[in-house]
Order: structure tokens, then C-alpha cells, then sequence
């Protein structure tokens, strides 16, 4: 009766374990293609400024930044997958009360690359949610002979703490598409 | 290796737990470092008391659980003192942690109502108006600025695009606007006034040229400026700007910092609240734990001892005297316990004692048994009768041989033996111990068996300090002894007699022997031969004639008369004749006590011991009479100066019929000794007296 109880109550919290996972920030219009012997690829965040609590967050003027993160990764098997490169993309931005104005910036590998003003929210969230044409690496770094690679993306919304100690993180789930022989 | 948790274990375990916990709390921060401009949950201060509360909340559930293991286990073995300890460490938390609790839920209602409070307060509602007016004031700007661009525009729509921008110069010169700038599409400044004015950038010139154009932005360098601007046509806009006004910019400005500061406070304020009642609950858990340590510790302090003590009792009570408490404290309970072991060995020394005692009493009891036997052996044994008395003359004892003389039939009570009237003699005894300590004598009883002659001795039993508890009383069947000695008297007396009736015989038959010669011979002196003869048998026959009066005086003692008389008036009245024949030295008491005496016995047994001294006496001597009174008796010496007494005869002085006289009876010194006797007296030679012969006569008074 015990060892019953015990397993209803762990399915539960799988299930509801699932159901918050299905319901967080996703990937969106992800696609990629070789311009120039890189790998460029474009992708964009789904539910995620829409979240109440990064809407306060933003309105609060408090930064907010969202983390993108490309990865391409070499198939193995019987082994852990190889990464061949990995990029992270933070977009940042900063609410400003006075002038009611959003500055976003963008920071590739830490690096500041971009840093602008809009007026609206939507503009805001445009240039937050996406990433355009995004160089991930160079066709060189790949052997097409070998093949078995894949394009994999995430994105990282913010992160929380579970009373305060866990870390819990809420970002999309990796989003893969296989990599054609350039 | 069995792992005991001590107090120093303990302590290590929670350096331990203190440690992992810091190195969680500093990874946890750089997360959050990571995670800082990402996240709303960044909180160093919560993060640290959450982790303090973890902390505390395992040590306590840790140290709860391992109390309530052990008291349940104390309670499965039936340990002492393990109710009483549980219940004390149950008081203990209880006290400790139901008003830390109280006061925590208490804190939770309170952080959570004044939270809501201070954000739901008028300074909300300022802060909400505070922004609305910038925002008005704002606003106000940026559409006179667009209201501005618009009409310019218009009015450079007027002309043609090349004559626009110096259009714009003259109409700038109007004093309408702080500034202006004619851009193309493709962003070139086709005129500029003032210099300093920047130049739209892309997004700019995107809503210049989009159909609402672009309205109030607001560039804060490089000086406050709303800049509006629309398109003049599809390849010429136009950009002007207003500048803020810098005391308005400047509070607007100050207005939303502040704002920005509340705003910012106010995202976080569940993060504040929970702040709170976390350093409220690590309060509480510190609370509890230090209720559940010192409730703990002091249950143990008080636990043990009685625990100690309950054992010790226990151990008592199975007789383990030896049993001792190694608890070492300072308080009242080590007095307790300082207090039971010097009880516990108080008692033992007094057990060992009494065990020493009872072993000595078993023994000397076991030795007065024997002693009791071996008298009672002795006593059965012994040819004579015993027979003790207590205080108030009940028998105690009496040997088999008092009852063979007494006649006690087998069963018959022993309290008989003094109350049978023919034993009045015996009684009569006793009743004179109390003036005596010794009475002996001989008495003649007439039993079943027929006549006997005892000889009794009575004495007072004495304790060590001299008061009477009984008496004793000695019973010596001597008829036979009596009878021999009176043969034995018989014989000397038929023998003496032989001898002095021979001895005057012999001269009377020489005398008739002589007086026959002479008659047959007819001597001439025949006359002077009888005369002699007959004066020869004269004086013998008197010498018989004497001697036969004093052995009929002897045979015929009259019965004693006892009555108070005066002994040194009688001593006086007899002395008189013999001061003649002596030198008579009276030492006699002035008053002295009077004697129950025959005067007329007594006289006479005075008289032959007066006789005896002047007789042995050859010359004139002396004789000492001296009287005193010692131990209830009358003490009478008599000493005299003649040659004294051998040796060898003191023993047999008053036996009848002894003489060392040539002509004496020998009957003397035997009739004083009987008249003494019958007195309740005694007479003996005094044997401290060496210048001649001396005699000691007690007498009862």
C-alpha cells in the first residue's frame, strides 16, 4: 500500500513535472543554411517576454536578458555527443522609466555587438525574442565525409531559485535539426 | 569500530554540515552571479538564510530524531529513568518551541500584513501619480514637438526640395524651434541647426519616414531633447527638436529614479516578505534548537543521576551494600547522590558490624551454651545438692542430686521445695542470708527416706557491683559423714576414756598391790603403806570422778536461749576471777551493739578459752581481750602470752577429746566451738597472732 502510494505520487510529479515543461518558453522558426562556407542560422523564442513575472521584471526597470546558445555537435556512436562549437547570444534589456525608451543590446561570447533604443515593446520584444542570421562556425570545422552533425539551440528565459537553494533554470528545451553535407 | 555520536562527534558533524552549507551557499551565489541579470530570485541575504534555515532545520530534526530514537528504545528495554527522562525532554521542546512557534506565525501574519501595507500605502499611489505626471509632462513635450515637426514640414512642402533646407535656416531663425535637422531617407543632413544636433540614426530615420513618423523621442544627450519627425516627402524628412526645460528634466528625472528605486523594491517585494520570514523562522529554529539542546542537555543532567540513583537503590535493595554512584557533580543532585553513597556506605559499615556482632554473640552465645551445659553437667555431676534463687526466692535452678535429697517426686513443681513445711529448716537458713552473706549449717530433716543430716550453705549472689540477685544454696547430704565422725568420736572418746581410766588404775593397783604386800608380810609400815595406798586411790578416783563429770557436762549441753544481752558486760563479769592468775588488757567498745546470745553458754565458752590461756601459761602472763563490731558481727580476740599453738595441732584444736595437757579432757576447746556453733557463730585461731595463742570468736548480731 505503501510502495503504491509512492508510485502514484512520483507519476504525479512527472506528469506535472511534463506539463511545466510543455507549458515554458519554446523555440520558434528555427532554420539554417550555409552562406559563404558558414553555418548561419536564424531562430527565435516563443513565451517568453510575455511571462508576467519578466514583464515586471522589465517594467521594474531591473535588466532582463534572454540567452541564446548554438551549438553544433558531432554524432557518435556508443558515445557522448561532440561539440564542435558553441555560441551564446544574451540579449539585454534595460527599461527606461523617464524617457519610457528600451535599450537592448546583444553580447556574443561576452562581447558587446550590438546596443540600440526603441520606443515600443513590440520592437523590444522583435529584437529580444530573435536571432538573425547568426554565424555558428565554419563549414572547414565540419567533415563532411564523417557527417552525423546537427544544429542544437536553446534558450535560456531567466533563472529562479527553488526556496532560494536550487537553481532552477527556465529555458526551451534543445531544439536540434541535422545538418546536411554542406 | 562502533561509532558513538558524543557531544565532540556531534560538534564535528555540525562543523561538517557547516561547511557542505557554505560551500553550497558560495556556489549558489556565483549562480546567481551568472544568473544576475537574468533572474529576479538573485538574494544573497536570502539565499544565506536559507541556507541557515536548512541548517538548522536538519541539526534539528537530527537531534529530534535521534532523541526520540533513543527514548523509544530506552522505553522498548524498560531502561530506568527513560519515561521520566522523555517526558522531561518532551516538556522542554514543548516549552521551548510552542512560543517560538507562536511567535513565528505571528511574525508570518504581521511581515505579511505590513508588506502589504507599505504597497498598498499612499506612497504607491503617489509613486503611481508621481510617474503619471512625468509621463503627462513627457508627453506634453513630445507632442508639441511632433506638432512642430508637422508644421514645419508643411511649410517646407511650400517650396521645392532644393530650396527646403535654406528654408529651414529662415524659418529656424523665427525662433520657433531648438532645433532642426533635413535628413534624406538614405540619412544624409541636408541642413543642421545647431551644430551640435545629432543626426538620426537608422531607427530614427525608419520612423521619420514611416507613415505616423516619428513622435517624442527623447535623446538625453547631449542635452535633454524630445525630437520628433516626419517625412517631407518620400526622400526628404525633417527632425526637430525641443529642448527640455532643465528644472522640469531635472525633477522629472529625480521623480523617476525614485520611482525606478520603488519600482524595483516593489518587484521584489515577495522576495522582501519571504526575507523576513525567513530570518523570523532561523530566529524560531534557533529557538527550538537551543530549547531541544539545553531541554536535552538538562534532561540528561537530571535523568542520569536519578537513573544513577534508581540503579543504586535498586542494587540496595538486592543487597548490594557495596554498590557505590560515580557521578561527579556540584550541584544539590551531587549532593544527593554525595549523600546516598555515604548512606549506602554508613549502612554497609553498620551491616558489617552487625554481621560482626551477631557472629560474636552466635559465638559467646555458643560459649555460654557450653559453659551452661558444662555447668549443667558439672551441677548434675556434683554429689551435692544446688539450688539457686532469684531476688524474690523463686527457684531458677535445681540439680538432680537437691532433688534426690529434697525427695521431689519427677514432674513435681520446684517452687515446692521451699513452701513443704518440713523444710522450714532450710527456709529458716535463707531468711538469715540478708544479714549474712554466708550461712552455713547443719540441719536434720525428716523425709520419706527417714532422718538425714544436711549441711547447708547459703550465700547472696552478687553481680559485679554488689546488688543481691539470689541466692545460692548448697545441700550436702553428711549423714553419713556425721555418723562415721561420730563413730570416729565414739572410738577416740572409748579410747581416751581406756586411757585415762587406765591411768589412775594402774597406780590404784599398785597401791592395792603394795597395801596386800605389806599386809601379808605384816610389815611395820603397813599403816604408812595404807595410808599412802589409800590417799593414792583417793586421788585417782577424784581424777575419775572429775573426768567423768566433765564428759557428763559435755553429754548434756542444755538447749540454747538466744536473747539480747550485753557482750562486753559479760566479758567483764567472767574476766574477774582470772585477773588473779593473769594480767587481763580489756579493749572493749563503750556502746556496742546488743548480741542475741545464751549468756550462760557463752559465759562458759569464755571461761575455758580464759582457762586454756592461764593454764598453758607457766609464769604470770598476759592476756589481751579485745571486742569490735565488723560486718554485722560481733569480733571477739582473745590472745594471750603463753607459747602458742603448733602447727601441726591448729587443725584438730576443736575436735572432742584432743588435749595437749597431761590431764586434760580434751573436751574444752570441742564445747566452745559447739556453743559457737549453735549461736550462729565461730570460733578460730587467730593465725595473724605469733607471740603466743590467740582466738578470733565471731558472733552474729
Amino acid at each position: 500500500m505503501k510502495a503504491m502510494r509512492v508510485i502514484v505520487l512520483s507519476a504525479f510529479m512527472l506528469v506535472l513535472g511534463a506539463s511545466a515543461q510543455a507549458a515554458g518558453p519554446y523555440v520558434k522558426g528555427l532554420v539554417w543554411s550555409y552562406q559563404d562556407r558558414d553555418l548561419v542560422t536564424s531562430f527565435g523564442v516563443g513565451d517568453a517576454l510575455d511571462r508576467p513575472d519578466m514583464k515586471e521584471a522589465i517594467m521594474s526597470t531591473r535588466p532582463v536578458s534572454l540567452t541564446f546558445t548554438a551549438e553544433v555537435v558531432k554524432h557518435r556512436t556508443l558515445w557522448k555527443d561532440k561539440v564542435i562549437t558553441h555560441e551564446v547570444i544574451v540579449h539585454t534589456v534595460r527599461y527606461d522609466n523617464l524617457t519610457r525608451q528600451y535599450t537592448v543590446e546583444t553580447k556574443v561570447n561576452g562581447d558587446v555587438t550590438d546596443k540600440s533604443t526603441v520606443a515600443t515593446w513590440e520592437e523590444m520584444a522583435q529584437y529580444m525574442e530573435n536571432i538573425r542570421d547568426l554565424h555558428v562556425t565554419s563549414v572547414a570545422n565540419l567533415q563532411p565525409s564523417e557527417g552525423g552533425y546537427s544544429l542544437r539551440v536553446r534558450v535560456h528565459v531567466m533563472s529562479n531559485f527553488i526556496l532560494w537553494i536550487i537553481p532552477w533554470d527556465v529555458q526551451t528545451p534543445w531544439v536540434s535539426q541535422t545538418l546536411s553535407t554542406p | 569500530m562502533k561509532l558513538r555520536l558524543t557531544p565532540r562527534n556531534f560538534m564535528i558533524l555540525i562543523a561538517c554540515m557547516g561547511l557542505l552549507m557554505v560551500g553550497g551557499f558560495l556556489l549558489v551565489i556565483r549562480k546567481e552571479q551568472e544568473a544576475a541579470v537574468v533572474t529576479s530570485a538573485g538574494s544573497f541575504l536570502l539565499t544565506g538564510l536559507a541556507f541557515l534555515n536548512v541548517l538548522l532545520m536538519m541539526v534539528l530534526l537530527f537531534v529530534l530524531f535521534r532523541e526520540l530514537v533513543k527514548g523509544f528504545l530506552a522505553w522498548r528495554r524498560q531502561r530506568e529513568g527513560a519515561r521520566f527522562r522523555t517526558r522531561l525532554l518532551t516538556a522542554f521542546v514543548l516549552l521551548g518551541l510552542l512560543p517560538s512557534l507562536l511567535l513565528f506565525i505571528s511574525a508570518i501574519f504581521l511581515i505579511g500584513s505590513t508588506v502589504d501595507r507599505w504597497f498598498r500605502s499612499p506612497v504607491n499611489s503617489l509613486v503611481t501619480a508621481s510617474q503619471t505626471l512625468v509621463d503627462k509632462s513627457m508627453d506634453m513635450a513630445r507632442q508639441e514637438s511632433y506638432r512642430k515637426a508637422k508644421a514645419f514640414a508643411w511649410q517646407l512642402r511650400q517650396v521645392s526640395p532644393p530650396m527646403r533646407p535654406s528654408l529651414a535656416v529662415h524659418l529656424y531663425g523665427g525662433g520657433d524651434m531648438d532645433a532642426f535637422a533635413v535628413v534624406t531617407a538614405d540619412g544624409k543632413v541636408l541642413a543642421r541647426e545647431p551644430a551640435s544636433f545629432p543626426t538620426p540614426n537608422e531607427y530614427k530615420l525608419a520612423k521619420i519616414f514611416s507613415p505616423q513618423g516619428l513622435v517624442g523621442w527623447i535623446d538625453l544627450t547631449p542635452e535633454p531633447t524630445v525630437v520628433s519627425g516626419v517625412a517631407i516627402d518620400k526622400n526628404m524628412g525633417i527632425a526637430v527638436g525641443e529642448f527640455l526645460p532643465q528644472d522640469l528634466f531635472k525633477q522629472a528625472r529625480y521623480i523617476s529614479e525614485n520611482n525606478k528605486a520603488y519600482l524595483q523594491i516593489r518587484s521584489r517585494q515577495q522576495i522582501l516578505r519571504i526575507s523576513m520570514i525567513s530570518s523570523f523562522l532561523a530566529l524560531t529554529l534557533l529557538v527550538t534548537f537551543a530549547a531541544v539542546w539545553i531541554g536535552t542537555h538538562l534532561s540528561r543532567e537530571i535523568s542520569i543521576p536519578l537513573q544513577f540513583l534508581l540503579e543504586g537503590t535498586q542494587e540496595v535493595s538486592r543487597g548490594n551494600l557495596s554498590h557505590r554512584i560515580d557521578y561527579d557533580a556540584r550541584d544539590e543532585i551531587g549532593l544527593v547522590v554525595d549523600s546516598f553513597n555515604r548512606m549506602t556506605q554508613e549502612v554497609e559499615t553498620s551491616k558489617l558490624e552487625l554481621e560482626r556482632s551477631n557472629e560474636e554473640l552466635r559465638t559467646t552465645s555458643e560459649s555460654l551454651e557450653r559453659r551452661r551445659r558444662y555447668i549443667e553437667t558439672l551441677l548434675e555431676t556434683l554429689n551435692i545438692g544446688v539450688i539457686s534463687t532469684d531476688s524474690e526466692g523463686r527457684i531458677r535452678t535445681i540439680n538432680s542430686r537437691a532433688r534426690n535429697i529434697l525427695g521431689l517426686q519427677p514432674g513435681e513443681p520446684v517452687r515446692n521445695v521451699l513452701t513443704r513445711p518440713e523444710w522450714n529448716p532450710i527456709a529458716a537458713v535463707l531468711s538469715g542470708l540478708p544479714k549474712r552473706p554466708v550461712v552455713n549449717r547443719e540441719i536434720t530433716l525428716s523425709t520419706g527416706n527417714g532422718q538425714i543430716i544436711l549441711s547447708v550453705s547459703a550465700t547472696l549472689l552478687k553481680d559485679p557491683v554488689g546488688t543481691v540477685f539470689g541466692d545460692l544454696v548448697i545441700l550436702e547430704d553428711i549423714s553419713d559423714l556425721s555418723r562415721a565422725q561420730r563413730i570416729a568420736a565414739w572410738q577416740e572418746a572409748a579410747r581416751r576414756m581406756a586411757h585415762e581410766i587406765k591411768n589412775p588404775l594402774t597406780p590404784i593397783r599398785l597401791s592395792a598391790q603394795r597395801i596386800r604386800k605389806k599386809a601379808m608380810e605384816k610389815a611395820p609400815d603397813l599403816g604408812d603403806a595404807l595410808l599412802e595406798g589409800c590417799t593414792t586411790i583417793e586421788r585417782e578416783v577424784q581424777t575419775m570422778m572429775t573426768m567423768v563429770n566433765e564428759f557428763s557436762r559435755f553429754a548434756r549441753l542444755p538447749e540454747i536461749r538466744l536473747k539480747p544481752a550485753s557482750l562486753p558486760a559479760l566479758i567483764r563479769s567472767i574476766v574477774t576471777p582470772y585477773r588473779t592468775a593473769a594480767e587481763i588488757h580489756l579493749d572493749l567498745p563503750a556502746n556496742f551493739p546488743p548480741v542475741r546470745l545464751d549468756t550462760e553458754q557463752m559465759g562458759r565458752a569464755i571461761k575455758n578459752l580464759l582457762e586454756n590461756a592461764v593454764q598453758v601459761m607457766e609464769e604470770r602472763g598476759d592476756i589481751f581481750i579485745s571486742l569490735r563490731e565488723a560486718e554485722g558481727h560481733a569480733v571477739l580476740s582473745i590472745r594471750d602470752t603463753g607459747p602458742g599453738i603448733p602447727p601441726e595441732n591448729k587443725s584438730r584444736l576443736f575436735a572432742p577429746y584432743f588435749s595437749t595437757k597431761r590431764k586434760g579432757t580434751g573436751l574444752g576447746l570441742a564445747i566452745v566451738a559447739r556453743i559457737l556453733e549453735e549461736h550462729g557463730g565461730a570460733v578460730r585461731v587467730d593465725e595473724d597472732y605469733t607471740e603466743g595463742a590467740g582466738f578470733i570468736v565471731t558472733l552474729p548480731i
